[in-house]
């Protein structure tokens, strides 16, 4: 079985030789490449075959990186993406989320728990915070007021269980125990979820540039 | 079928009262008495020739000064009477004297400066029994009129006195003492629809009513005083004219209130109290004064058509009970349409059955305008309660609004930092700690230090994320920053969090006080107590409206009195205070517990007061420092 490839694109030197150093270091993981700026980033991306995770700062000197988020859902096969963050706060999660990501790294985290976040995120299993999980309760739940395509995708009542918990602080585990599933299951379910957030926000983005007459729909 | 019952029976108890009221007034005498009928109309006393007349005889005065008519009887009684007799006049006009058997046995008033009224009067004069003869009496009557005025002189009545005291007393009631008593009655209520209508121009209803009542007050004193205030003519002119207005005011009244505003035509009506005025002393007893009367008739039974008519046709029972006043009208203005005012009893039924009306009416008008007071008061209050409910909204709103652009400023100013710190402060943090691990030194001191610094960092960003007063989402946060470092550690965590109530004061500041108490506790915990397990549970206690946050451990305990010293526990205790919260801190040889009560409602003013305060100069606020308690 062939290393996972991972990119890195983190324009802080210290950091982007740390993670590239824990990659390199873990079993199963190889890396593809570590850059620093957008420019680069999005000619490799181009360039190169697709690696499988790519790891994200959000705030490259060049660049917008959501841009390079949106960049790598276009490509074939997919990479997995996770931001890297300092705060792992919402906002930005949110926000990478929505372009198209499906997890996120602690810049400052034990190397250890790095590749394992890493190792998992290919396994299908997403992290998220208790305030994500609030932050994204408020934008998928029924009885939003913002305007949205009427085919917007919309949590189960599973997945609402599951956030609601992890809102609440419970652990995977707590959480498995409670709703009588796999920790796996739980991991699973967030991940789809992200994925209905980024579905939902392109549906938001085409529904406003409809409202907007920026776009026809072929009738 | 049962309401065209009640209305049958209505008008029965109509009838039947009017007919009551019409025999009372004008009774029958008993069996036994003795009337005399027929009398000889002389010049004066002693005096031989005159003409015979039938009683009752009326007379016209003339214009003369003053009018007096002698009147001579001759009658044989039964017996000589053993108990006294009395002679029994139900009314005379205007005053009378008496001469039994040549004896001065009584006058109704002094004869002399005017004319006393006592045509209303019933008239008793008891006479002793050795006056009188069983035969060949000689009574003599001589009655005055005023010079406008007919002269009356009814039937004179001879009984018992015991008997005919009887009748005077009734009729001295029902002509005076009633009458008076609704003139009273009646003035009373129209000055207060007077005072109504003064306020409320806009409902002349009352004005109508008012003018209606107080001028029958005046018409009745016609009867009812003696000595006229005023220069005769002057107030028999006055009292005609006043019953004519009061009349006319109360078909006006009727009219608005019950049919439809008056036409024209109506006001042709105010010339009847002009026409009663000028007939009564003009043309006495001539046939305009009769026409006069004629038409208050009619005017009278126009006014309790209309009654009995909204009464008949009225959908609600209340409404119906118009037919007993306009009936009762009806009958006795018929009765004295028939009797052209000739029987006594008729005036007398008017001026009682008029003002029943009268006062029915206002009556029923001041309850009107109590309901109207009452609707007010009710509206009033409806409107007060509709401003307060209104108020209450405005200011929910306003502090909703508030409150949103707080947070908003909150959001944009959280915002703000963490852009800034992402790159600056939180980068370089992060850098130096890859740098630190790159270099290879492997120094823990430093490397914790950083993480602290970091961990500060993000306790701040996480205090301005807003809970909307979920403390649960406080604590989440904190578990999710403080996980990783338990877990290097080895420490188990257990997680106890049930479901907490809203506390809506949770304002950034007091989430980063929470936080820096819990981060502070679970420092310790990994510094100091080689714990296995940490235990963080947070629940509701109801009963004391607090909140009970609970973080425990297994370790090695501490000496708290030793610690006290220290400046953590000084720092967890003024963030302790700046909450409004009560810490107590446990130590013990199976470890060490923190305790704190966080006030569940109500602490709002408190606690943003205490937490100003404290930020200021660290004074202690709210609650007084507790003494934790020892588990030695």
């Amino acid at each position: 079985m062939s290393n996972h490839s991972v990119l890195i694109i983190e324009d802080q030197p210290a950091t982007r030789e740390r993670l590239a150093r824990i990659v390199v270091e873990t079993p199963g993981l190889e890396l593809a490449a570590a850059l620093d700026c957008f420019h680069d980033a999005k000619a490799w991306l181009t360039g190169q075959a697709s690696p499988v995770v790519m790891l994200v700062d959000l705030g490259l000197p060049d660049g917008d990186g959501l841009d390079l988020i949106r960049l790598s859902r276009l490509l074939q096969p997919q990479p997995e993406v996770m931001v890297i963050s300092v705060f792992g706060d919402e906002q930005h999660v949110l926000a990478a989320i929505e372009a198209g990501a499906t997890g996120y790294l602690l810049k400052d985290s034990e190397p250890t728990e790095i590749g394992t976040s890493i190792l998992r995120l290919i396994d299908g299993e997403s992290p998220i915070s208790s305030s994500i999980a609030r932050h994204l309760l408020k934008r998928l739940q029924p009885g939003d007021t913002q305007p949205q395509a009427t085919d917007a995708p919309r949590l189960t009542q599973r997945e609402t269980d599951v956030l609601q918990l992890i809102a609440k602080g419970f652990s995977y585990g707590e959480i498995a125990e409670n709703l009588g599933m796999s920790p796996h299951t739980v991991t699973s379910h967030i991940k789809h979820i992200y994925r209905k957030l980024e579905v939902r926000s392109r549906g938001e983005a085409v529904f406003e540039a409809l409202q907007l007459g920026l776009l026809d729909l072929p009738r | 079928m049962s309401s065209t019952l009640q209305r049958m029976t209505l008008i029965l108890l109509a009838l039947a009262l009017a007919l009551a009221l019409l025999g009372a007034l004008d009774p029958s005498p008993p069996e036994q008495t003795l009337r005399l009928q027929h009398a000889r109309l002389i010049p004066a006393p002693g005096v031989a020739d005159g003409v015979a007349v039938v009683l009752p005889h009326r007379w016209s005065s003339g214009r003369e000064d003053r009018a007096v008519a002698w009147y001579q009887f001759h009658f044989d009684l039964p017996a000589i009477p053993e108990r006294p007799l009395a002679i029994y006049l139900p009314a005379v006009g205007e005053n009378a004297a008496l001469y039994l058997n040549g004896e001065f046995i009584g006058q109704a008033a002094p004869f002399g400066e005017g004319v006393p009224r006592m045509h209303a009067k019933p008239l008793l004069f008891p006479v002793d029994p050795p006056l009188w003869q069983a035969e060949g009496n000689t009574l003599f009557i001589a009655v005055e009129a005023t010079p406008w005025q007919r002269g009356l002189l009814p039937t004179p009545w001879i009984d018992e006195e015991f008997v005919l005291a009887g009748v005077h007393r009734s009729q001295q009631f029902l002509r005076q003492s009633l009458v008076r008593f609704l003139g009273v009655a009646s003035l009373v209520l129209g000055l207060v629809l007077a005072l109504v209508w003064a306020n409320r121009r806009s409902e002349p209803d009352y004005g109508w009513l008012a003018l209606a009542a107080m001028t029958w007050s005046v018409a009745q004193a016609q009867a009812t005083i003696t000595m006229a205030p005023l220069p005769g003519a002057a107030w028999d002119a006055l009292t005609a004219g006043a019953l004519g207005v009061s009349a006319v005011a109360t078909l006006g009244f009727v009219l608005r209130f019950i049919a439809r505003p008056p036409r024209r035509a109506y006001h042709l009506a105010w010339a009847l109290p002009v026409l009663m005025s000028l007939a009564t002393v003009f043309y006495p007893g001539s046939t305009v004064e009769a026409f006069s009367w004629l038409l208050l008739s009619v005017l009278l039974l126009t006014v309790a058509a209309i009654l009995a008519h909204s009464g008949w046709i009225a959908a609600l029972p209340a409404h119906r009970l118009l037919l007993l006043p306009g009936v009762l009208l009806g009958s006795v203005a018929a009765h004295a349409f028939a009797a052209e005012r000739v029987a006594a009893g008729a005036t007398a039924a008017l001026l009682v059955a008029l003002p029943l009306v009268i006062i029915a009416l206002s009556w029923k008008m001041l309850q009107r305008f109590i309901e109207s007071l009452q609707v007010a008061e009710l509206l009033n209050i409806d409107l007060d309660r509709l401003v307060h409910e209104r108020t209450v909204a405005l200011e929910t709103q306003f502090h909703r609004i508030r409150a949103l652009e707080r947070e908003q400023a909150i959001a944009t100013e959280r915002e703000r930092l963490m852009r800034d710190m992402h790159d600056g402060l939180g980068g370089h943090l992060v850098s130096t700690l890859a740098m630190l691990e790159c270099s290879g030194r492997r120094d823990d001191a430093i490397a914790g230090s950083i993480r602290n610094a970091l961990d500060d960092l993000r306790l701040l960003i996480d205090s301005l994320d807003p809970v909307d007063g979920d403390l649960g989402a406080v604590l989440a946060m904190f578990r999710d920053r403080m996980e990783p470092r338990l877990q290097a550690a080895g420490l188990r965590l257990e997680w106890d969090v049930r479901e907490l109530p809203e506390l809506s004061y949770l304002s950034p500041a007091s989430v980063l006080s929470i936080l820096r108490i819990l981060q502070e506790c679970v420092a310790n915990v990994l510094k100091h107590a080689a714990a296995k397990t940490i235990r963080i549970s947070a629940r509701p206690d109801p009963g004391a409206e607090e909140i009970i946050l609970d973080i425990s451990d297994d370790g090695r305990g501490f000496d708290p009195a030793a610690a006290r010293n220290g400046r953590g526990l000084h720092n967890l205790q003024r963030r302790a205070n700046a909450l409004a919260a009560l810490l107590v801190i446990e130590s013990g040889d199976a470890g060490s517990r923190m305790t704190l009560r966080l006030p569940a409602v109500n602490a709002t003013t408190v606690a943003s007061a205490a937490t100003d305060m404290a930020g200021l100069d660290g004074t202690q606020v709210g609650r007084p420092e507790p003494v934790p308690g020892l588990r030695q």
